[in-house]
């Protein structure tokens, strides 16, 4: 089991913060993007920010902070296109997904050296974040916080019927575009941590688990951010245990969690129902 | 007050509107009195849910103009109740019925995550009056269809307001359900003028004052009867003997 030396180690507590820091983002924009069924959107703006790697890559600029710039920029110009071309939206996501991907993919091939930290952010590492990186993610927390906060009633309202929400004056336009920037900053926040390929997946299982036990947007919040966490730290301990990596050890165990969850619940229905 | 006493509640002249080279609604001229219950009838894609748009001010005519208590369409939230077709609604959305009903406050200066005790007053008066009081506390997918669309109906009458608007209140509804939600809007009663979309013509009450009928045109008409011009914009002209023709004449009432 887990013995307490562990926890010494500089590397694992910087881990263990990272995944309550990027928990409370999950739990709030993955709620979100379920509700308001941009998974898809999310997609595509996840690889964009591929992107906005290989452009920190190349440059040798730090990466976070270009990146979260790059896909704020591609989240704010796949939100303006999609309202403009409403029908054609599936396919916007599209060009835009593959183009900030092999956007990335060739940065990282003219970059000078060899790259051996690319795997980290397509597959994650949460072991290897930085204290820097952490201040990072923890002023990101705070803005998405405060801005679901403080736009609570029109957040819910446009969730929930958004051209109703127009009629009472709501700026649903305005909302719907920071939604996307919220997106795109929780996205870059969780690279690191889970990576690119698996980013979907700790913004979509929590909310859905969440879902089947609260009736209010704002328990789906917190109920999705404490599955992100549970997720988070069981991952990492199986991470530990197995020596394997982070990211795909977090998301086989919210997997897990998630079936054994489900399928308990559809036993219990059948038993009640028999 | 003085406005809402010397104007029509909705007043539409010279209207055109179409989505790109689509024309949706052409020399659309009608008036609707305050206090008035107007009945839209007309086929699906005839414009009506269009037309409906364009008073609460979601599109802007291409020609023409839109008055709403002698302004412009948009300008008064609190004043218009719209209550949209319920099966539009995300299904399995997290919201209990009081807070559906709190959506229908209009956007002001109060922000943050819970909702005040006058909200919450009026929510609770708004949900008596569409008689869905008991089912505060449910969660909103929880609901039939027809429970659904009388917390809408409630959604709207929070801010009180002195016109509503309602698209086809009826689809999707067993008949028991339709009693209730008929019964809601018998009761909201005088004072409050009603637009009401939809695609039944069997829908027409006694109460009803006024019908416009829309199929890109639009004829207005007084009482709740359906003219033969009416019947013939929606479906086109029909013979004596074409069973469609005594079907509408028999089973709507027409020829007033």
């Amino acid at each position: 089991m887990l013995d307490m030396e562990l926890f010494s180690h500089g590397f694992v507590q910087r881990a263990l913060i990272a995944a309550v820091l990027i928990s409370i983002a999950a739990g709030i924009v993955g709620a979100l993007v379920v509700v308001n069924r941009l998974v898809f959107m999310t997609g595509g703006i996840a690889h964009t920010a591929y992107g906005g790697v290989g452009t920190a890559i190349y440059t040798g600029w730090p990466v976070l902070p270009v990146t979260g710039v790059f896909t704020a920029a591609a989240a704010l110009l796949l939100g303006l296109l999609s309202l403009r071309r409403r029908e054609r939206t599936d396919t916007l996501i599209g060009v835009i997904w593959a183009a900030g991907m092999a956007f990335g993919l060739i940065m990282v091939d003219l970059a000078p050296g060899y790259q051996a930290g690319l795997m980290t952010y397509l597959f994650g590492s949460i072991l290897a974040v930085s204290s820097q990186d952490l201040w990072i993610m923890a002023v990101i927390d705070v803005v998405i916080v405060a801005a679901a906060m403080y736009y609570y009633r029109d957040i819910l309202s446009f969730s929930f019927d958004p051209v109703f929400a127009r009629t009472r004056g709501i700026p649903v336009t305005g909302l719907y575009l920071m939604l996307l920037i919220l997106v795109a900053e929780t996205v870059v926040m969780m690279i690191q941590v889970v990576g690119l390929l698996l980013v979907i997946a700790l913004l979509t299982l929590p909310p859905y688990l969440a879902q089947r036990f609260t009736r209010t947007l704002g328990g789906m919040m917190i109920a999705s951010g404490l599955f992100a966490l549970l997720f988070s730290l069981s991952g990492l301990w199986v991470s530990y245990r197995f020596d394997i990596g982070s990211g795909p050890a977090i998301i086989a165990t919210a997997s897990v969690i998630y079936l054994l969850v489900v399928g308990s619940a559809a036993i219990i229905g059948r038993v009640k129902s028999a | 007050m003085t406005a809402a006493q010397t104007h029509a509640a909705i007043a539409v002249e010279d209207l055109r509107f179409g989505f790109g080279d689509q024309p949706v609604l052409e020399s659309v001229n009608f008036r609707i009195d305050e206090g008035a219950f107007t009945v839209i009838v007309g086929p699906n894609g005839g414009g009506k849910t269009t037309l409906l748009h364009l008073i609460l001010g979601l599109y802007r005519p291409d020609h023409g103009h839109v008055r709403v208590f002698g302004d412009k369409p948009g300008r008064h939230p609190e004043r218009i109740g719209y209550v949209p077709q319920h099966g539009n609604l995300a299904p399995g959305f997290p919201a209990t019925v009081e807070q559906v009903v709190l959506m229908g406050l209009p956007h002001g200066r109060r922000h943050g995550p819970g909702f005040w005790r006058d909200e919450r007053d009026r929510a609770a008066e708004a949900m008596r009056r569409a008689g869905v009081s008991e089912l505060a506390v449910r969660a909103y997918g929880a609901l039939s269809g027809g429970q659904r669309q009388r917390v809408l109906i409630a959604r709207a009458l929070i801010t009180q307001p002195e016109l509503l608007l309602l698209d086809e209140p009826f689809s999707n509804i067993d008949p028991y359900g339709r009693a209730c939600i008929h019964e809601t809007l018998e009761d909201l009663g005088q004072g409050l003028t009603r637009v009401m979309v939809s695609h039944d013509l069997g829908i027409t009450r006694q109460s009803v004052t006024q019908v416009l009928a829309v199929n890109r045109l639009v004829l207005s008409g007084v009482g709740p009867g359906i003219t033969d011009e009416m019947l013939e914009l929606m479906y086109g002209r029909h013979g004596e003997q074409c069973p469609m023709h005594e079907h509408l004449m028999v089973g709507y009432g027409g020829r007033d």
